[in-house]
This record gives C-alpha cells, sequence and structure tokens, in this order.
C-alpha cells in the first residue's frame, strides 16, 4: 500500500488512527503491529510469511546472543551472530541477487542457465537490515535482547518505515517501544509533515516524474531534453524518497514515534562528502556502523582505506538494485570521495558556488547511471547532455515541456533549498506571525491534501521510485 | 498554552476532513459509469485469499477507491485547475486547447503500429483484392492535432513520414491526398471527429479521384440535443456544449441503411437521432461503431458500388459518398476479424477506399 494512495489516506489510516487511540497503552503496541502486518499483507500478502520468519530468526538469534553471553559460553554468541547474518544476507542474495549471478555467469561462461524470475519481497532491504543491526547490536551490548518477541515484531514491521525506510535502529525505539507520549504538539506535527511529505511526493515528484516519462517515450532526444530530463529526475528522486522519508517520520510521530532525519537539504552540499551525509542519512550511517567501522574505518593504511571505502560503496551501489549500474553508481561516488579526501577537500571550502555546481553536477551525472535500464542506456543518456549522438540543441518537445513543466521546476528547485522554511520560520517569528500562522495553518494543509487527493483521484502516474529496492 | 491549542486546532480540522471525506468513501453509493469519461467504473472488488495473496485485490480496490470517490468530478476539476490556471501547464492528462479548440496529445510517431495498420491493409489485399479487377484506394485523415498542435509549439506525431510511408507502402492503391482539403476548424471545438458540413472539399476529392464526381446540393440542419465531446469529458473543466449539424437532400433520404450485428441485417437510419441524448452524440452518424453496414441508394444510376475500410470518421463521410454509387460498404476491422469477411462480402468489381485517420494509424492494434 502506498502512502499516497486512496486506499491508504481515507481507508486504513483513518481506521488504524481510531483503533489505537481507543485502545489502552498496554494493546497500542498490538495494534500497531496488527495493523503493520494489514499494511504489508495488503501489497504483498504472499510474502508476510517470510518476513514474520526472519523476525522470528532475528528475535531468537538476539535472544541465544544474550544468553550464551549470560552463561559465559564463549563462541556461541558469534555463531548465533552469524547464523541470523547469514540467513538475512543468503536470503537477501537469493530473493534480490540470483538472477544478476545467473545472468553473468551465463555471459561469462556462455551458459544458459535459467533465471529464476523471482519476484523481490516487497521492502526486503529496509527490513532485513533492520533486523540485522538488531542483532549486531545486541552483540556489541549496545542493547538488550528483548524476551518479549512483540517488541521486535513492532520494530521490524512498523508500517510508517517498513517498505520504504528510513532505517530505524533499535536503540533509537527501544525506550518509545515501551513508554512513549501522545500529545497534541506531536499529532500535530507529525500531520504537518505528513502532509508536507504527501504533498512532495504527489504534487511536486510525480509531476517532475511525467516530464521523465516523456524522455523515455521521446521520438528525438535532443541537447535540452537530455538536460531536463538529467535535472528533472535528479529534483523527482529527491522529491519523491525524502517526501516518503517524511511521510514516514509524521506517521511516526502520529503514533508517539520520533525517527532520526533521513535527508537535510543535500543539494545544497558543498561536497559530495557533505551530501552523502545529507542523503538517505539512515542508509549511510547503516554502513558506516556495521561495514565501514568494523573493518577499520579511516584509521587503517592508505591501501587498506582505499579497499575499505571502495568495498563500502560497492555494497551501497548493489545495496540499490541488482545491477551492474547500480554497481558503478556506488564505486563512482567512491572515487570522489577519495579525491575529496586525498586532494579537494580544503580546495572545495574555497571554491563556493562553484562548488556547489560541481556537487550538483556530479550527482546529477550520477543519477543518470543510476536511473539507466543498462549501461548503454546510460553512456546514451550522459552523453546526450554534452550533444552526443542527439538530435539539435531544441525541439518541439522539450521546449514544450520546458514551457508546460517551467513553474514546477521553479517550485522543485527552491523547494529543494532551506529557503522556503527559513521565510516560513521567520514570518512565523513574534506574537503575531504566530497567531496568523495558528490561524492559516490548518487551512493551508487541508488544501494541500485536496489537492493531492485531487491528483490522486484523476490521475494513475504514482509510482515510488524506492519501492523497487 | 497556546501551541496546545493550535495543535487541537490543527488536529481536529484534518480529523474532520479525513474522517468526513472517508466516511462518504465508504457509504457512497457506487456509480456504474461515467458519462464524462464514457467509461465504466471500478466496482468494489470481491474479496478472496488468492487476490489477495496475489496482489490483484490490493490493485482493483485502489481503482474502485479512485473510481467511486465522493465528489469525484469535483476532484477532477480542482486538478485540471490547479495545473492549468496555477501552475501554467499547457495540457491535463494530455489534453490541451489553442484558440478554444481541445486536442489531445498523441505522440510520437508509432512507427511499429503505423506498420502494423498497413500489415492489415497488406493482407486485406491479399486475401480478397490481389488479381481482381477493383479499383483500390488509399486516403489518411490527418487528426486535429495536424492543423493545431505543430504550428503553436505542442509536440506531434511525425505527420510527414506517417502520409509519406502510407503513400510509399500501398503500391496496389492510389493514394489520395486529403491534407489540404481541412483545417482546424473542420473538427468539432471538443472532439476528435470532423463536422459534416464541412466535408463537401473532402467528399468531393475523393468523388473525383475515384472516377466520380461531387454534384449534389444538400440543406443543412443541426440535430437537436447537446454535444459535448470526448475531449471535454476528459479534460474535466466545464465547456460549451456544440451543435451537431447535418447534410440531407431527397437522395439521402431514400437511402437504405443496413447494419449487421450478431442479431443479422437491421434496417438502421443514416441519421440516428436515437443517440442524440447519449454518451456520444457522434453516434448520430449511422449509428456509430458498427463492424458491417451498407447504405444502398436507390437513386444511384451509375451501377457501382464502394467498399470503405474505415474507422469512425467515415460514419460522417459516407453518406456524402453515397450520391455515386448504388451501395456503400462500410468495415470496420476493429469490430470483426478481417480474416472472416469473405463469409459476408463478395469482393468483385467494387471500387475500395482504405480510410483511416492518422490517429488510428498511430494506435492501431486494435485492428484485426
Amino acid at each position: 500500500m502506498l502512502f499516497s494512495s486512496i486506499s491508504f489516506l481515507y481507508y486504513f489510516l483513518p481506521i488504524v488512527l481510531l483503533i489505537y487511540y481507543l485502545s489502552p497503552a498496554a494493546l497500542k503496541n498490538m495494534v500497531l503491529l496488527l495493523a503493520s502486518l494489514v499494511f504489508y499483507g495488503w501489497g504483498e500478502g504472499r510474502y508476510l510469511w517470510f518476513m514474520l520468519s526472519l523476525i522470528f530468526v532475528g528475535y531468537g538469534a538476539a535472544c541465544l546472543i544474550q544468553y550464551s553471553r549470560e552463561k559465559g559460553r564463549k563462541g556461541w554468541d558469534r555463531l548465533f551472530l552469524f547464523l541470523a547474518l547469514g540467513t538475512n544476507i543468503v536470503l537477501l542474495g537469493y530473493f534480490k541477487y540470483a538472477d544478476f549471478f545467473i545472468g553473468n555467469v551465463n555471459s561469462l561462461a556462455g551458459m544458459e542457465l535459467k533465471l529464476l524470475g523471482i519476484a523481490l519481497p516487497l521492502g526486503i532491504s529496509f527490513y532485513t537490515f533492520q533486523l540485522m543491526s538488531y542483532v549486531v547490536d545486541v552483540y556489541r551490548g549496545q542493547v538488550r535482547a528483548r524476551k518479549n518477541p512483540l517488541f521486535v515484531a513492532v520494530y521490524v514491521t512498523m508500517f510508517p518505515q517498513l517498505v520504504a525506510g528510513p532505517i530505524v535502529r533499535y536503540e533509537d525505539l527501544e525506550m518509545q517501544l515501551e513508554k512513549r507520549t501522545h500529545s497534541a504538539i506531536g499529532i500535530a506535527s507529525g500531520i504537518r509533515r505528513f502532509i508536507l511529505g504527501l504533498a512532495k511526493k504527489v504534487l511536486l515528484a510525480n509531476a517532475l516524474g511525467e516530464v521523465c516519462a516523456a524522455f523515455g517515450q521521446a521520438g528525438k532526444r535532443d541537447m535540452l531534453f537530455c538536460w531536463m530530463y538529467a535535472i528533472f529526475f535528479m529534483l523527482q528522486i529527491y522529491f519523491d524518497f525524502s517526501g516518503y522519508s517524511d511521510m514516514a517520520i509524521g506517521l511516526g510521530k502520529l503514533f508517539g514515534f520520533t525517527f532520526k532525519e533521513n535527508f537535510y537539504y543535500p543539494y545544497v552540499a558543498k561536497s559530495i562528502t557533505d551530501f552523502w551525509r545529507r542523503w538517505h542519512i539512515s542508509l549511510g550511517s547503516w554502513f558506516r556502523d556495521y561495514v565501514y567501522i568494523p573493518l577499520g574505518g579511516n584509521r587503517v593504511p592508505l591501501r587498506r582505506w582505499l579497499l575499505n571505502l571502495f568495498l563500502v560503496w560497492f555494497l551501497t551501489g548493489f545495496w540499490h538494485g541488482a545491477s551492474w549500474n547500480f554497481i558503478l553508481w556506488g564505486l563512482y561516488f567512491a572515487c570522489f570521495l577519495v579525491a575529496e579526501k586525498l586532494w579537494l577537500g580544503d580546495r572545495l571550502k574555497k571554491w563556493g558556488l562553484f562548488s556547489h555546481l560541481y556537487v550538483l553536477f556530479a550527482v546529477m551525472v550520477g543519477f543518470l547511471l543510476f536511473d539507466a535500464d543498462t549501461l548503454a542506456e546510460a553512456g546514451n543518456n550522459i552523453g546526450g547532455l554534452f550533444g552526443g549522438g542527439q538530435e539539435g540543441l531544441t525541439s518541439t518537445e522539450s521546449l514544450y515541456y520546458l514551457r508546460s513543466y517551467g513553474s514546477t521546476l521553479v517550485i522543485a528547485l527552491l523547494g529543494a533549498t532551506p529557503i522556503p522554511k527559513a521565510v516560513w520560520d521567520r514570518l512565523g517569528e513574534g506574537l503575531l506571525g504566530k497567531k496568523i500562522f495558528a490561524i492559516m495553518e490548518p487551512p493551508v494543509l487541508a488544501t494541500l491534501l485536496l489537492l493531492v487527493t485531487a491528483c490522486l483521484v484523476d490521475g494513475s502516474f504514482n509510482p515510488f521510485l524506492y519501492f523497487r529496492f | 498554552m497556546k501551541e496546545k491549542r493550535a495543535a487541537v486546532y490543527l488536529i481536529l480540522m484534518m480529523a474532520a476532513l479525513i474522517y468526513g471525506i472517508g466516511f462518504l468513501c465508504m457509504v457512497k453509493e457506487e456509480d456504474k459509469y461515467s458519462y464524462s469519461e464514457r467509461r465504466l467504473l471500478a466496482q468494489r472488488p470481491e474479496l478472496t485469499i488468492p487476490a489477495l495473496t496475489e496482489g490483484s485485490f490490493t490493485e482493483r480496490f485502489e481503482n474502485y477507491g479512485r473510481d467511486q470517490f465522493p465528489f469525484r468530478e469535483a476532484f477532477r476539476r480542482l486538478k485540471e485547475g490547479m495545473n492549468l490556471k496555477l501552475l501554467g501547464r499547457l495540457d491535463n492528462n494530455g489534453i490541451y486547447t489553442i484558440d478554444g479548440q481541445m486536442g489531445k496529445l498523441d505522440y510520437p510517431l508509432h512507427l511499429e503500429q503505423l506498420e502494423y495498420a498497413l500489415g492489415r491493409i497488406d493482407s486485406i489485399y491479399e486475401q480478397y483484392l490481389k488479381g481482381k479487377e477493383m479499383k483500390i484506394y488509399l486516403a489518411v485523415i490527418p487528426d486535429k492535432n495536424y492543423y493545431l498542435a505543430d504550428n503553436e509549439g505542442y509536440p506531434a506525431m511525425d505527420y510527414e513520414a506517417l502520409f509519406s510511408r502510407a503513400k510509399e507502402h500501398a503500391s496496389y492503391a492510389t493514394f489520395i491526398e486529403l491534407r489540404e482539403e481541412l483545417s482546424a476548424e473542420d473538427y468539432y471545438r471538443t472532439d476528435t471527429h470532423w463536422k459534416q458540413e464541412k466535408l463537401l472539399p473532402v467528399a468531393k476529392k475523393l468523388l473525383t479521384s475515384m472516377g466520380g464526381a461531387q454534384d449534389a446540393r444538400y440543406r443543412q440542419e443541426t440535430a437537436t440535443g447537446e454535444f459535448l465531446g470526448v475531449y471535454a469529458g476528459q479534460s474535466a473543466l466545464f465547456q460549451e456544449s456544440e451543435e451537431i449539424n447535418y447534410l440531407i437532400n431527397e437522395e439521402l433520404e431514400a437511402c437504405r441503411v443496413t447494419v449487421y450485428g450478431e442479431d443479422g441485417a437491421v434496417e438502421s437510419r443514416m441519421y440516428d437521432e436515437n443517440a442524440l441524448g447519449g454518451e456520444d452524440a457522434y453516434l448520430f452518424f449511422l449509428s456509430g461503431t458498427q463492424a458491417l453496414i451498407t447504405i444502398e441508394n436507390p437513386q444511384a444510376d451509375s451501377g457501382r458500388e464502394l467498399i470503405i475500410f474505415r474507422d469512425s470518421f467515415a460514419a460522417s463521410l459516407a453518406p456524402l459518398l453515397a450520391e455515386d454509387y448504388q451501395k456503400i460498404t462500410l468495415v470496420d476491422i476493429r469490430y470483426i476479424n478481417s480474416t472472416v469477411l469473405g463469409e459476408y462480402l463478395t469482393f468483385s468489381g467494387q471500387d475500395v477506399l482504405f480510410l483511416y485517420s492518422s490517429l488510428l494509424l498511430n494506435n492501431s492494434l486494435g485492428m484485426k
């Protein structure tokens, strides 16, 4: 079920909220678990058992690790850790990467092994990572294993973040799972965040995606259209994913949870290093804490550090999809990070506007690689930015879409910066500003919700890019 | 305290909105049909375990939720208003308006579909016409975008490529060029189709090209009722209705129209007034989309017959060709498989006209 759907907004969410708030505190987690299972089963019923089995493995392994520690059985804790991690990695590998490996073996060895054609369980990349982080954290002694499986199940399945993140750590939710407060201010903040995220997704990302889709179907691809596609896609994926994260964070607040931020204006970054501190923060920090640092991080000789970095970014790319272009996408960023660490870091600080342009261009090219179905397509699209193999500078189509979506582009460009929020905050300062805001905010949010609803009722273009991961 | 009061105000307002609409979603009576969009609306799907596990229930329920949404038309208008008026979009769902004329973006040229359409024409030629003493003609009707879109900076299919491909392909047919005979004003403002009262130049070009002449005089009459074309419904914004005018004379009044359907041959009318109150008033012309229709003209003494392989555009044009032919047979191979035509028609000595709009040639997979 998509958050940006009629089923969710006007059927699922009102019913779940009603039941949740009518339930006594002791039953709230159970209500949340059942709601999350319905949410997941609604779209991916056949894999419900699979997710529950993995939760059972993670829960059991964590309990056994702790039990082994308490009983002083040395080595057993590590065995259970590896069993849990192995189960998650093997199953993730099977469902997500089996055909990729078979396809490559076929290509390299000239074989004709049959592809398995397995459907990817929804959200598997997210919930396996959450489970692994939970088991590792228990192994490291950062959190205690929960004896009550309900807590682990709620942590993993919680529908606001189940299928597309952010990747929440158990240690961040541990206290909230046990006891959390539900205040009017918190709920209002959740509503505000959810509706803004919904508007980002439906009013901006979907509209930007229409231009990208038009580019995909275009008869002629001139240089202007190639640039437009690159810029529109870069903005689409930002509003799509950050909008979803906003909705997840907002929904979390509605149920009394506080999730960490997942995006922080990535397109104002002054370096690629800075960009990755602002983009999909929960994934970056997961790889940092569970892969990069255990490998030694940067406190190792240069060669080893390079190996660590490239391995982490190989995995980051591969996590996004079973395809070479995702792997290259990850390694592409690794190259920039190395260059910045070794040579460019201090210079970028002095470059001012140029450092922003450098980041935007590098990220834009990266997303062309990311969005392509094949490496050849990526090459064509990147080459198209410089006139390679394209038909002229402009065409009727590209000029038409620029005219038609010009205002959306301007709104999106502004919306990707902290400017609107700064203006909003400034306007709300002072006694009068606060009063006006208190009166005006609900109708503004209601209008946004109605506009979103209108788009959902009269449109079927509503892809969600990160669902494929 | 003030912050809490503001938060409560926000919660109450949003709760009223979501629960209010949600309640209406659940209790609203289901509509069967959308007259503006001319389509059946999704109904509440049956909940079964297989449908749930396969995911088909989810998709059908979302379609149902969208189609049965309370005040759906108002929401559609809101979206179009936002897109066109607020954001300055040039189209909504592909529907655009230039100087009051509505069009629908249809591009690029789908070469594979054009080739498919030409392939269907080839197969009819091979199966029924090849080696026979029959004159064969091919004409392509430019759709409204040809006159509207390209001149105003709206993307359009490569019409030159389409027309030249059609012309060079059918070496067994004489190509009749119609583009010079039409302009944007010759089409209904809110619909795909052309106006019959504007078609005399087209009829003349066709008849003279096929060895006849266009001599008949017609009187123009206006059908009762209002006409809102397919684009008006798709656009959702309010549009003023149009008139349907038609051409008639004594010769046409004497013609006999027969529709061949599942119930066999049924006598019909050249202009079907029953269609005027329906969802698509353009069905007024020859009762619209039918697999096989014949027009017999007892006053024609030419002894000639014509078979038209056609789409819906021919419904309003065919009456204007009747003056030169004792019998016109209209065949729409979207509704009858062309391989079985031999069971219904004898191909011998007739003139044959393949008359298709560029819209159909670019979206031809329905041709059988």
